[in-house]
């Protein structure tokens, strides 16, 4: 470039030497008056360069650096803008990740959407989704059209021995095709077959990847080998892929810590009609919709129902897994979601009120580049760049902000929303966010311009100062009337959602979970153990556990509170014979006679189990509260006699004999209306594996160590796992509600700190564009306490307005709130009679000071101005 | 003849852009032509013109080459580029609107 300027220039030189001497002029001479027209080349060569810079980029990063110039001119406002809208841009980035995470994430099986779950419909026993039967399970299979396959799971567990270690893992009983549906294919090895069932061949067990890993080294010559599960020996057949969980709906009763894999036997279609267990999963066949496969799986429980007696046939539910997957949380995320959008918008308004603002304040500066030759173009340029610096700056701490959230958030994150999936700020949440920022950027680039476009030449120049009314802004009032009213929308659905979680928080479980330790152990150490054994080792346990100081009961149970194995239920009836209509359901639950003492559950009559509720003592049961009245209203239960299947055969046979009554357990939800519940001895009702629950003084973690100690003491050969307090079941019944109303209070609260500061802003800037005004009303009499008591008026109405179109607001969304979470009651005049003179106050406060400014508006420094 | 007049900045490259609208000069002759026009009211220095060339080279509204002159001599020659006609169109009417303005002003 140099060198072509210089032969440029040298070219011109000759050029103009050769006009001069057409001229007339001798060469020397003509040379001379060239080289003075020319000047001197250096200068014009450093002219020439000096354009050069002026390249696309080099414009770009001189209109940055303006930019942040005229950013750092009103720091105050720039921080303003900028932190506000990280706020926004923070809250939406942190709720977008956990949406993406959880609802969008997809599920670890093949082609997920085209999985549906069915359900038997025992809604009349009151069961609404109940799991199938054997029989039922062979019906769909075969009576069917739209399925490739329908397979069955069934959760239970078992003592795997390696390495001379009892450890205890959930196994997942599963037909011959059941992960073959989900689409699984083996990492290693092969899936379980039906094949594996022949009489004579070893049992078989598939490793799922985690416990591969961990307990078997990730060594690829396990398959293949023999290991011993439940004192068997048993072939290792194949290992799952990493990636592979089973996870079903929370209300299936599933546990996600499902590790292995066994084979149902595929007799069990044989099975009873009545015993029911599986979890069915089916899949669609190519073309076929779900509209069509719950018409198909319906036309055959009409035919079971034409075919069979009352008692045992059912309707089915079909579901696509997918979708039911996410029904929990779909609706409070969507109202936090919701939450989040309106923040945002907050955020964004906030920082246009600033941006026009600064605009405003900014005309004298503007005048001065206009009249320097910046046309518009530039001006519109820097204005651009302005914005998109602010919305980068802002943008940028804004993600920090978000991962920060995240952090905090997975702390509390509930249960179902953490088997989803997981919050993370990948790619695609980054991407949204920065389009946003984008968009945002230039709406903010855009905002200033309006003022400076209603700038005239003339007035610019003339009056720079500020000369001339200035229009009210009315633009500013409206967006701070918006945001006064968006942000009383957010505080009564914080107020709303957070008294609904208080309120779950009243509701008496039934049980006491405080000051108690839980673990569970299998029933025995060894598979063959028979029932005697089983109950010398509870007897053990317990008395070794009631040894330690500290420990106030002890007791043992089927099933925790708020467990996630499945639930355990089954028929009563009063009646002798068989009947046909279908029997009421109740939940069983078998326990040792300290259970009661241990949970906390009230017997209101008669007595706990005993020692002599044994094996060979009469068959006994204790009832709850509801069934008692149900069954014997008016009368005493005790006495009474019942008929109940404990051992899962389809049909009740076993009479036993009410000795207590107890008080209601609020056990699987703390909302939805329960069944009834009976409880058996666990030596008359052996269950396996059994939790226990320990009472104790003081902090029941502290427990943790000794309870290892007892039970190895007494077992060593015992597997102990899931050592947890009590309460860490009952929090998760809360914890979706908590999450919920904990997220939409923290956005009220960054809301009414925003629209604050935007109506201070927006009441301070009026303030000092009347200060001429206040002077010649203070001229005339007026006191400074009535201009300070004028403008708090004025705030005032902009409030009070914004009150009135945010209570309208308010009643919408409760409306809405209340359709997807139904514990939130109607209207609550508390939550409105709280939060509305909140705000009203804050609002009052942002207002304060510029009043107060006012009041001390110097009369005769106003008038001088002028 | 009128006595030479400051130009204003910016104007300069609309009288570039019209000189070489209906042929392409080298630069010298781009000067001598505008002086030639104005009789004399406009004198563009060197250390005006060249870098206005350059920047209206580097914004692609107009193109220089080099190429033999009449003399025989190696000179690079500027040419209006369709992007540098739009311009000329568009500073016309700027220029337009400006000089109303001012009479609108001058007038009233």
């Amino acid at each position: 470039m140099e060198r072509e300027l210089d032969a440029e220039l040298e070219s011109s030189l000759l050029e103009l030497t050769a006009r001069h001497e057409a001229a007339g002029l001798a060469p020397k001479a003509a040379r001379r008056a060239a080289q003075q027209e020319m000047g001197s080349l250096p200068h014009v060569k450093l002219a020439v360069r000096e354009s050069w810079l002026i390249s696309p980029w080099d414009l770009a990063a001189l209109d940055l650096k303006q930019a942040w110039r005229g950013l750092r001119a009103t720091p105050g406002l720039s921080l303003l803008a900028v932190v506000t809208f990280a706020i926004g841009i923070g809250a939406a980035a942190a709720i977008l990740a956990v949406v993406r995470g959880t609802l969008l994430a997809p599920l670890p099986y093949h082609d997920p959407d085209r999985l549906v779950l069915i359900w038997a419909d025992l809604t009349k026993a009151g069961h609404p989704r109940a799991p199938l039967s054997g029989p039922e399970l062979r019906d769909l299979r075969t009576r069917t059209g739209s399925f490739d396959g329908v397979g069955g799971v069934w959760a239970n567990s078992v003592t795997l021995e390696e390495g001379g270690e009892a450890l205890f893992v959930r196994i997942g009983l599963v037909t011959g095709d059941f992960l073959p549906v989900l689409g699984v294919e083996a990492a290693a090895g092969r899936l379980l077959s039906d094949a594996d069932a022949v009489v004579g061949s070893p049992a078989t067990v598939l490793l799922g990847h985690g416990l591969w890993r961990r307990r078997f080294g990730s060594d690829p010559r396990v398959v293949g080998r023999s290991i011993t599960v439940n004192g068997q020996p048993t072939l290792v057949v194949g290992v799952l892929p990493e990636n592979f969980r089973l996870l079903l709906p929370a209300d299936a009763g599933t546990p996600d810590t499902i590790e292995a894999y066994q084979l149902l036997h595929p007799g069990i279609v044989e099975g009873p009609r009545g015993q029911r267990y599986l979890r069915v999963v089916g899949r669609l066949k190519a073309g076929v919709s779900l509209e069509q496969a719950t018409a198909d799986v319906e036309r055959v429980a009409a035919d079971l129902t034409r075919e069979l007696p009352a008692s045992q046939a059912t309707a089915f539910t079909t579901v696509g897994l997918a979708r039911d997957m996410t029904k929990e949380v779909r609706g409070p995320l969507a109202v936090v979601s919701a939450g989040v959008a309106v923040l945002l918008l907050i955020a964004a308004v906030n920082v246009l009120g600033v941006l026009v603002a600064r605009a405003a304040s900014r005309r004298r500066e503007i005048a001065v580049r206009v009249a320097l030759g910046a046309g518009f173009t530039r001006i519109l340029r820097l204005s651009v760049a302005e914005g998109c610096t602010l919305a980068a700056l802002g943008a940028l701490l804004g993600t920090g902000l978000a991962y920060l959230a995240l952090q905090t958030l997975r702390a509390f994150q509930p249960d179902v929303l953490r088997r989803l999936g997981s919050a993370a700020l990948d790619g695609r949440v980054l991407a949204v966010c920065g389009a946003l920022a984008c968009a945002w950027g230039l709406l903010f680039a855009l905002a200033p311009l309006r003022e400076y476009a209603r700038m005239e030449l003339g007035t610019l120049l003339g009056s720079a100062r500020g000369g001339g009314r200035p229009p009210r802004p009315r633009l500013r009032s409206a967006l701070v009337l918006a945001q006064v009213a968006l942000t009383l929308v957010l505080l009564v659905g914080a107020g709303a959602l957070t008294r609904s979680f208080l309120g779950l928080l009243a509701i008496d479980p039934g049980f006491v979970a405080e000051g108690v330790l839980t673990f569970r152990v299998p029933a025995a150490a060894t598979r063959d153990a028979n029932l005697g054994a089983r109950v010398a080792l509870a007897r053990s346990l317990d008395e070794a556990l009631r040894g330690r100081p500290g420990v106030i009961a002890v007791g043992a149970a089927s099933h925790l509170p708020y467990d996630s194995i499945p639930n355990w239920g089954g028929p009563y009836t009063t009646s002798e014979g068989p009947s046909d209509a279908v029997l009421p359901s109740a939940d069983y639950r078998a326990v040792s006679p300290g259970f009661f003492d241990a949970a906390g559950v009230t017997l209101v009559r008669g007595r706990a189990f005993a020692d002599g509720d044994g094996p060979t003592g009469d068959p006994v049961a204790i009832v709850d509260e509801r069934l008692a009245q149900k069954v014997w209203p008016g009368r005493s239960a005790l006495g009474e006699r019942l008929r109940v299947d404990p051992t899962s055969t389809g049909t009740p046979e076993r009479w036993v004999t009410v000795v207590g009554v107890a008080r209601h357990v609020r056990h699987r939800s703390l909302v939805t209306a329960l069944n009834e519940q009976i409880y058996f001895p666990l030596a008359q009702a052996p269950r396996n594996p059994v939790a226990y629950l320990v009472r104790t003084t003081g902090d029941p973690a502290a427990l943790t160590t000794a309870v290892r100690e007892v039970v190895r003491g007494v077992e060593p050969r015992l597997p102990l796992y899931e050592v947890l307090p009590l309460t860490a079941y009952l929090e998760r019944a809360r914890a979706v509600q908590r999450f919920t109303a904990v997220l939409v209070a923290a956005f009220a609260a960054a809301a009414l700190a925003l629209a604050s500061i935007g109506l201070y802003g927006v009441v301070a800037h009026l303030t000092a564009q009347r200060r001429r005004e206040f002077g010649v009303r203070l001229a005339l009499g007026a006191t400074p306490r009535q201009i300070g008591a004028m403008v708090l008026g004025e705030g005032g109405r902009l409030v009070g307005l914004g009150i009135g179109l945010g209570l309208i607001g308010a009643v919408v969304a409760s409306a809405v709130l209340r359709a997807q979470f139904a514990v939130v009651e109607a209207a609550d005049p508390a939550i409105y009679a709280i939060v509305v003179p909140t705000l009203a106050v804050a609002a009052l406060v942002a207002c304060a000071r510029p009043a107060l400014l006012a009041t001390r508006a110097d009369v005769a420094a106003v008038l001088r101005v002028e | 003849m009128a006595r030479p007049t400051e130009l204003v900045r910016g104007t300069l490259d609309l009288l570039v852009l019209k000189t070489l609208e209906l042929e392409p000069r080298h630069g010298i002759a781009v000067a001598e032509r505008i002086r030639q026009i104005t009789s004399g009211t406009f004198a563009v220095k060197p250390g005006s013109l060249f870098p206005a060339l350059h920047r209206l080279e580097q914004n692609g509204f107009v193109r220089g080459a080099w190429t033999q002159s009449a003399a025989g001599r190696r000179v690079k020659v500027y040419e209006l580029t369709a992007q540098g006609r739009r311009q000329l169109a568009a500073e016309r009417r700027e220029w337009a609107r400006v000089s109303l303005a001012m009479a609108q002003v001058l007038e009233s």
